[in-house]
């Protein structure tokens, strides 16, 4: 009853129809002149028969209904570029930081029209009386870069209120400047 | 929903960019009465001295923080009188501030770590003097 192992392998792959032409004409010219081997060739073809038959029962116990809707739900699951910028969008500190982003971006636009003191000292732009003639402001500046707006009862005819003048940068008498004569950016 | 909440941002944004410049005004009595000075005012004393203003007594009379706004006027009280601070619009490295204590008139632009003495008037057998600092 026992066959070599190389002729078991031949009759099997006869029985599953993967022989050339010529192969399965040798098998079938064995199968003829030995008794043994169709009996083994039957038993393969019952055994396979058995199990086709255990295969459909099996297949037909299954529930297929929704695959295909399920296979696609887990192809489409990743959405596109264009959907996760959207979802991203949602989130809610995406759109707080955008307007953080845009409150500061003004922010630097509309710096402060409001100058912040920066620049030491003190300067007199223009200083001016309603009264008599003969008062008339000055402006003293003192070391530390204070300036002192006074009236003065008849200041020198010159306008200069000191034998000898200092510069605006040093402490001493600054004579008040006429509006007409005072630079529009310029500081005294 | 996002362009009103970018509308509102913005106008904010705005708004604090247009923040007040704050100045600290205080109101002192210089005199020649017995010799007394406050607490805080001996630099203007040594400033006033050696700019050939001579007082014996410097008092503070009142002190407080003004915010100004551009275009937007302030009065700052003092004896008999009534100051006002205006803040000038535009961009200085100093902010421009008029000062109008009748009967003088006079634009400063208040620097750091130095004030604006102005006569404010006689009082008491001495001067009014608006001190203007500019905060920090």
């Amino acid at each position: 009853m026992s066959l070599n192992p190389a002729t078991l392998q031949l009759l099997s792959a006869y029985v599953d129809g993967e022989l050339s032409a010529a192969e399965r004409t040798s098998v079938e010219r064995a199968l003829a002149a030995d008794p043994r081997m169709q009996e083994i060739e039957r038993s393969m073809r019952a055994l396979g028969s058995a199990v086709r038959a255990l295969s459909e029962a099996e297949c037909a116990r299954a529930d297929f209904s929704g695959l295909a809707d399920r296979v696609l739900g887990r192809v489409s699951r990743r959405p596109g570029l264009l959907d996760r910028l959207r979802e991203t969008w949602r989130q809610p500190w995406l759109p707080i930081g955008g307007l953080v982003a845009v409150a500061a971006a003004a922010f630097f636009v509309f710096r402060p029209v409001t100058p912040v003191p920066g620049a030491p000292g003190v300067v007199v732009q223009s200083a001016s009386a309603d009264a008599p003639a003969q008062l008339q402001p000055v402006v003293l500046k003192t070391e530390s870069g204070d300036a002192i707006i006074w009236l003065v009862e008849h200041p020198d005819a010159s306008g200069v209120h000191r034998p000898t003048p200092l510069s605006p940068d040093k402490p001493g008498v600054q004579a008040p400047v006429p509006a007409q004569q005072r630079p529009r950016a310029g500081e005294l | 929903m996002t362009a009103l909440a970018s509308v509102v941002s913005l106008g904010a944004a705005v708004v604090l960019a247009a923040a007040p410049v704050k100045i600290d005004v205080q109101v002192v009595h210089a005199s020649n009465a017995a010799p007394h000075v406050d607490p805080g005012l001996e630099k203007m004393r040594q400033g006033f001295e050696k700019a050939g203003l001579r007082f014996t007594s410097y008092r503070r009379l009142s002190q407080e923080t003004v915010s100004l706004s551009p275009g937007k006027p302030a009065e700052v009280a003092l004896p008999g009188k009534t100051a006002t601070l205006t803040l000038q619009p535009g961009e200085h490295p100093r902010p421009h501030v008029a000062v109008s204590v009748p009967p003088l008139h006079t634009t400063v632009g208040l620097g750091t770590d130095a004030s604006a003495f102005v006569q404010a008037g006689a009082h008491e057998n001495g001067q009014l003097v608006l001190v203007l600092t500019a905060k920090k």
